[in-house]
């Protein structure tokens, strides 16, 4: 049976799961602290027919070879982290990251995830949370009686209390790592550490190349609506070819199947 | 039996070989840094001797597969935005450590780090620098030159390693987007533009990709008709000579 068969097929597994991602990206362009996927592609072995430099039947050396590739394959699905872009909430507890940075978040097994979206709110205990009721590490209590809240560019999480008394509750600690693109997305847009991101470092917002907090701000979704369009349309064309090498290997074999009548 | 339903034969082979390359050519359509390959055929004459030594003169020509014609063409320059993707504008490739002391080529560069700070390519191969040792980088925002040179907070920390190749006849696909080439057929790289958070799309040209596959369909299609042709004369043959007339 002909390679082509399966070489296209490859290919169309390869476009699908291009659309899957591209959908993905499509479907939280207004997700808060998004960060956009994109797969990445490889050709396939190829199968050698001549090695180059080998000897023709006319007894020369030939200079190319000939090879027959078999496909594609996805090498991997990445995650740009590029910043999205900021927009004005109002909200003294929307908080962006300017920079380098996850916010820090535990998750109820105890362990930490990560995250760029700081939409976060206070629960009945005083406590901030993440839209999920996750505690933000480190914790922070916000008094009942507070009249404002203000946190500084360096993370300093002051309120106003009545009588003007102006209070420090507590600092704000970004996470970074080596690697970013090799955080483990677990949805809830968080993010875990993985052997290919590195352990995290903690700091201090704007200092050792962290970025600085911005209040009242949220870190909109990355994803560029129009780049994702034009790939969804080269993603359905190439799967479209792909389908027309099936059905011409198909024809191709009609042919033969048709000799012996 | 006739010499001319295997020479049909073969060059029926021949265009389902030209199909695959075809199909996988289309396969990477989208596979950023692919090189698309056409193959070309060539004749192959069977030379029977005679007792006296010379050929005989009736000769068959099979066809066999010639040469293949790895594309080197640049492909489209897209932008995508992210600090790990690099184009070349120019005739360059980035050097990647396929194994320990033995280096393949690319133009793929969509690169990726581990945990390390080692900047690699998708597959996991080290991209190696200039003196050709593997790139490492530290921590922070990476930003790169026009030159290829790679800044991580305001110093430089690397120079990608970029070489030209002599001779494109010698290119060997080896899989991965990578390429495979003897060290002698490479130069280091001149007057080449190394573009940041951009990447060079595959350089299939779908639209001749899609003619070539109807060309190489309807050239089998007459291929078949031969091997129909024959078989007609051949079940002619056995059915009716030596039929006796009358009978």
């Amino acid at each position: 049976m002909m390679r082509s068969l399966w070489t296209a097929a490859t290919g169309m597994t390869a476009q699908a799961l291009n659309v899957d991602v591209i959908s993905n990206n499509l479907a939280n362009v207004n997700t808060a602290g998004f960060k956009r996927g994109r797969a990445n592609f490889q050709d396939l072995m190829y199968q050698q027919i001549t090695s180059p430099g080998s000897q023709n039947s006319a007894g020369n050396q030939v200079p190319t070879g000939v090879q027959v590739g078999l496909g594609v394959r996805t090498a991997g699905i990445s995650r740009i982290f590029s910043e999205g872009s900021f927009q004005q909430t109002g909200n003294p507890l929307d908080m962006a990251v300017e920079g380098r940075g996850f916010f820090q978040v535990q998750l109820p097994d105890g362990s930490l995830a990560y995250t760029r979206t700081g939409s976060f709110s206070v629960d009945s205990q005083g406590q901030m949370v993440t839209p999920d009721g996750y505690i933000v590490q480190p914790a922070m209590t916000i008094p009942a009686d507070a009249l404002s809240i203000n946190i500084a560019q360096d993370g300093s999480l002051s309120v106003v209390q009545p009588g003007n008394v102006q209070t420090t509750i507590g600092q704000m600690q970004l996470a970074d790592f080596a690697n970013p693109d090799g955080l483990t997305a677990i949805g809830h847009s968080l993010f875990q550490e993985s052997q290919a991101s590195g352990s995290p470092t903690t700091g201090t917002p704007g200092l050792s190349g962290l970025g600085s907090v911005a209040q009242g701000t949220l870190e909109m979704s990355n994803v560029n609506t129009v780049e994702e369009m034009v790939n969804m349309i080269a993603a359905q064309r190439a799967y479209e070819m792909n389908s027309k090498s099936i059905q011409a290997a198909n024809e191709m074999l009609q042919m033969v199947s048709n000799i012996k009548r | 039996m006739s010499s001319g339903f295997f020479v049909a034969g073969v060059s029926g082979q021949m265009a389902q070989q030209k199909m695959d390359d075809i199909s996988h050519n289309l396969a990477n359509v989208n596979t950023v840094g692919f090189l698309g390959s056409r193959t070309s055929f060539e004749t192959v004459f069977t030379s029977k001797a005679s007792p006296t030594g010379n050929p005989d003169t009736a000769p068959a020509a099979f066809q066999s597969m010639g040469s293949q014609f790895v594309d080197t063409s640049s492909g489209n320059i897209e932008q995508t935005g992210s600090d790990f993707d690099f184009a070349i504008l120019g005739k360059a490739w980035f050097r990647v450590e396929a194994a320990p002391g033995e280096e393949a080529y690319t133009r793929a560069g969509n690169f990726t780090q581990d945990a390390e700070g080692n900047l690699l390519t998708q597959d996991g191969k080290h991209v190696l620098d200039a003196g050709g040792t593997p790139i490492q980088l530290p921590a922070g925002r990476l930003q790169a030159t026009d030159q290829g040179e790679l800044i991580v907070n305001g110093s430089v920390v690397a120079q990608l390693g970029l070489v030209s190749i002599t001779d494109p006849a010698g290119i060997e696909r080896i899989g991965n987007a990578l390429i495979r080439t003897p060290v002698t057929n490479t130069a280091p790289a001149t007057d080449v533009t190394v573009r940041q958070g951009a990447l060079e799309s595959s350089n299939v040209n779908s639209v001749l990709a899609m003619a070539e596959m109807i060309a190489t369909l309807r050239s089998y299609e007459a291929t078949v008709k031969m091997i129909e042709e024959y078989n007609r004369q051949s079940s002619q043959l056995t059915q009716q000579v030596g039929q006796v007339q009358g009978m």
